[in-house]
């Protein structure tokens, strides 16, 4: 179905998310809005339109209301998780369909199918069998029903590949047959799509491998905003440096032995008494969840010895930490307590994207300890923009996007051992050794870049 | 076959007056007073006994080291007849006589007769080796109303003494066949007695309640009802027929597959008939979502009441306008599109072929269907249909090159093609089997005998989500006794024909 009538003119681009980022701050709902930015302000896009699933609390209504100029909020929701089909039926093939005939799109390119809908994918080509679906994939929804995650239900164990045979194991509450028909459904509908667009080289070999042809997905990078990068965090003194730690050292004393636990030890003892300041402040950026890994990451700490984690200090900046379940809370904040207490943890809260910049400045690491593949993190992205190397899991999206011992470490995803090795390292590095690492962090694709590649795919130009 | 009471009533003698016992025995109780306890048996009701032996017998206190018996089940279908199942352990020189409260009186040399374990193991000091064969299941051929009694009666010849050894009332069981079968078919009999308890009474019972059930729908005929969504061909070549039960959520995916056919869309009716009154209410409030969600337009026909398969499927016909049917299940879904269409043309194409079926997938890709075959089961005694290859990958279905039709034994009814004129000519799809099972197959042997082939197109693949069960052959749950009685019953009809028609596959 590879349409060919965007090609020649200027296209009218409609450009679809599952959440306006003015209230849902995802990767998903940032990439598809900076797409939408940079086509308002390209001469050579006729016109440009925003669409973005909402939920005002009165239910799948249908309606759309106008955001701002040629930005719609759609109340529609999920009605059918497990085949992805929209709430209101009666929204997507009249209401929606509608739209489309008013609007005239040549281009719709949706961000997630999730929410709004799989069955738009052919309402748009029933409508009009010459415009161009372009879909963005931004996790494995189709492949797999736990979430997109591709993590097994129950153990968290990670997952390599759908089968119903599998599937159903991880839920029996759906039969083999049931899972057969979601792959049929998903399939049908994504045969309506002309191309699309992973973020990633893994996402889109995941979606190769459960059959989506190999020549139809092309990765397009998220665009990041094009800031210089921030100067290295200021080290203190080395006297000074020094006092800092004899001090913690007294407080620790006074409290007497908190919980550490042995390992491994790093072979040499000196590397633990850096004669001057290392780059040891690290912190993990994102949305807390148990999929996210920061239990690994307190596990990983408390695994160290109580010296070695005087050596350096771990920030948590984390969104939504309150939604999470209680039993998921309350062993985080067990250890978090402990490391809290004793300094090594600080616990700094959410934040706002426009904070982000400030606070990576005073940190000299970023850490994605996530047990899930990923696909491509916003935080690498946001970390590279403002010169930070990052440790990270060492698979999926974070192994591809970050180069081990170039921009970044890799540690064996989910073995809080490998971690504390890792943060032990990183937070013992001298200057000169870090430095290495800041200068060889690329600058991430722009926002405009970004477009433009989007552009050619809209435009169907190889 | 059929079980016919008026011929094996010898035994039976009405009007008997009520027993006189002995006066002098001092050993005997009155009967009158053993019966008093009971409350639905007055003592000034008058009685009567039903046989001139047990007339003038002596009437004595019971002596279970003598006989001993009990009834596990007793139901009736009120006016008709029954069904009756218990143990009993006895010495020799003496009988056991079952008398109802009408007057009708049965040998229990009539019972079919077996191992019991549980009464061996009670009985085995008392009564030895007299336990063996102590489970009794029998038919009660009389017409009895709820309050009827039936009693057990222990009778020495010899000496012409008897007494009571059990007396129950009936419940009441449903005379439809369906209802009657789910209750009769929790009457233990070992699976190995199955088939005789079906040749004895049973089946032939069934099969009279299933025709009396059918002759009172069709003389109460009502029209169906039928919704018409979007523009339906008026003057298609072809009528799909789907019958949906128990699911409907299936029609979603097979309109999303139809509505990427146009040759389908363009010459092809489309008629769902909704078979089950629980789904009605929800898929009549979703057709127009779903219409128009996949724009395919179909009919949807409801018949009032749930028909089972081939019901269904002929009411589907019967309203239908295509030249051509084709049969399917809502649970097969076309690999791509112009399946039906080139059915539809190899059915033309090939008219020594009266009936054509598809290649059939589970969903991991397997072999589902590749044709059926029939094999004689020696422990059930009846032939069952067989799926070869089933579960392999579809190279093992080695069509001949260029072969594009393949005579077959028979082929599944869950996809099936035929002219609306043989359909007719052979009567559709035989109603008269239980709940669903084997019609397929007979419709097949209708057709071979109306002088056609059945063919199979491997080059047509559909997937079948029809989910495989297990059931061992000692099985005795409701559906595997529903499988074993369509069995003997498909065995009834066709058990000659099928030795010649596999003999050419061989």
């Amino acid at each position: 179905m590879e349409s060919v009538s965007a090609q020649n003119h200027s296209p009218r681009v409609l450009v679809m998310a599952h959440g306006h980022p003015d209230f849902s701050l995802g990767g998903g709902e940032l990439a598809a809005y900076n797409i939408f930015k940079a086509l308002r302000d390209d001469e050579s896009i006729e016109q440009a339109w925003f669409i973005a699933r909402h939920d005002s609390g009165n239910g799948p209504t249908g309606a759309l209301t106008l955001r701002r100029k040629n930005e719609y909020l759609w109340q529609q929701s999920l009605g059918d998780s497990f085949l992805l089909k929209a709430a209101n039926s009666y929204a997507v093939w009249n209401d929606f369909r509608q739209l489309i005939r008013v609007l005239k799109p040549t281009v719709v390119n949706l961000h997630h199918y999730f929410h709004l809908g799989i069955e738009l994918l052919r309402i748009i080509k029933e409508e009009d069998p010459s415009i161009r679906v372009v879909l963005t994939l931004h996790e494995y929804m189709a492949i797999c029903h736990q979430q997109g995650q591709m993590v097994k239900r129950g153990s968290n164990k990670l997952c390599f590949r759908s089968s119903l045979e599998d599937c159903h194991r991880c839920f029996p509450e759906f039969s083999k047959e049931q899972f057969w028909l979601r792959r049929s459904f998903i399939g049908h509908h994504f045969d309506y799509v002309d191309h699309f667009v992973s973020p990633s080289n893994f996402l889109k070999q995941r979606y190769v491998e459960w059959g989506v042809p190999e020549e139809k997905i092309s990765v397009i990078e998220n665009g990041q905003s094009p800031e210089s990068k921030l100067a290295p965090r200021t080290l203190p003194a080395v006297a000074e440096a020094d006092d800092m730690l004899d001090v913690r050292a007294d407080i620790d004393g006074e409290q007497g032995g908190t919980a550490c636990r042995t390992t491994q030890r790093c072979a040499s003892q000196s590397c633990l008494k850096p004669s001057k300041p290392t780059r040891n402040r690290l912190a993990f950026f994102g949305q807390i969840n148990p999929f996210k890994g920061i239990d690994i990451l307190m596990h990983a700490m408390l695994s160290m010895e109580k010296e070695e984690r005087d050596r350096l200090v771990v920030e948590i900046h984390g969104a939504n930490f309150e939604h999470q379940a209680d039993d998921f809370k309350t062993s985080v904040m067990q250890m978090a307590n402990i490391l809290m207490e004793e300094g090594s943890l600080r616990w700094v809260g959410s934040y706002e994207p426009f904070q982000v910049r400030d606070r990576m400045r005073n940190i000299d690491w970023v850490i994605i300890p996530s047990i899930w593949w990923e696909n491509s993190p916003m935080v690498i992205q946001e970390a590279f923009v403002n010169g930070r190397p990052v440790i990270a899991s060492d698979i999926g999206g974070m192994k591809e996007k970050i180069n081990h011992e170039v921009d970044g470490l890799h540690f064996e995803a989910r073995n809080p051992l490998s971690l504390a090795e890792t943060l032990k390292r990183a937070a013992a590095m001298d200057d000169n050794e870090w430095m290495g690492f800041h200068k060889a962090i690329k600058s991430p694709l722009s926002y405009k870049l970004s477009a433009l590649s989007y552009m050619k795919v809209f435009k169907n130009i190889n | 076959m059929g079980w016919k009471p008026e011929e094996e009533h010898e035994m039976r003698l009405f009007d008997v007056s009520f027993p006189e016992f002995e006066e002098e025995s001092d050993s005997i109780v009155p009967y009158e007073e053993s019966i008093k306890s009971e409350p639905e048996f007055k003592s000034s009701e008058k009685m009567v006994y039903a046989s001139e032996f047990l007339q003038s017998a002596i009437w004595r206190n019971p002596d279970f080291m003598k006989v001993n018996a009990h009834l596990d089940r007793f139901g009736i279908m009120p006016r008709r007849s029954g069904l009756l199942a218990g143990w009993v352990v006895i010495k020799p020189g003496w009988e056991v006589w079952l008398c109802d409260s009408e007057g009708n009186v049965e040998s229990l040399d009539k019972a079919l007769r077996y191992q019991r374990q549980d009464i061996v193991e009670l009985f085995r000091d008392q009564f030895g080796q007299h336990t063996v064969d102590a489970g009794f299941v029998m038919p009660w051929p009389y017409a009895l109303t709820p309050g009827a009694v039936l009693r057990l009666i222990a009778y020495h010849p010899e000496s012409t003494q008897a007494f009571e050894v059990f007396s129950s009332s009936p419940e009441e069981v449903s005379s439809d066949p369906e209802g009657y079968a789910r209750w009769a078919f929790t009457v233990p009999t070992p699976a190995e007695k199955f088939n005789e308890r079906l040749n004895r009474w049973e089946g032939a019972l069934i099969e009279d309640l299933l025709t009396e059930r059918q002759t009172y729908f069709d003389s109460c005929s009502n029209e169906p009802e039928v919704q018409i969504l979007g523009n339906v061909p008026k003057a298609p070549s072809l009528s799909l027929i789907i019958p949906l039960y128990s699911r409907w959520d299936f029609v979603e995916h097979q309109l999303l597959a139809f509505s990427c056919d146009p040759a389908l869309l363009e010459s092809t009716e489309i008629i769902y008939v909704v078979d089950d009154p629980r789904i009605l209410t929800a898929i009549s409030n979703e057709v127009e979502n779903l219409y128009r969600l996949y724009e395919v337009p179909f009919k949807l026909v409801w018949g009032h009441r749930n028909r089972g398969f081939s019901g269904a499927n002929n009411l589907g016909v019967s309203v239908s306008h295509g030249r051509q049917v084709l049969l399917l299940n809502s649970d097969a879904f076309p690999m791509k599109p112009g399946w039906a269409s080139q059915l539809s043309s190899l059915l033309d194409a090939y008219p020594q072929f009266g009936m054509l079926g598809a290649r059939l997938l589970n969903p991991e890709g397997g072999i589902q269907h590749a044709g059926m075959v029939f094999f004689y089961s020696s422990s059930w005694k009846v032939w069952l249909n067989k799926h070869p290859l089933v579960g392999l990958a579809p190279q093992f279905d080695e069509a001949p090159e260029g072969m594009e039709v393949i005579e077959k034994p028979a082929v599944t009814g869950a996809c099936v093609i035929m002219t609306r004129d043989l359909y007719d000519k052979v009567g559709g799809l035989d109603e008269g089997y239980l709940i669903g099972d084997f019609e397929d197959s007979d419709l097949c042997l209708k057709v071979v005998a109306s002088g056609h082939k059945v063919g199979y197109v491997p080059g047509v693949e559909l997937v079948h989500l029809e989910r495989q069960s297990f059931s061992a052959l000692g099985d005795t749950s409701f559906r595997t006794l529903v499988v074993r009685f369509n069995a003997w019953r498909h065995t009834q009809r066709w058990g000659e024909q099928i030795p010649s028609v596999m003999q050419r596959f061989t």
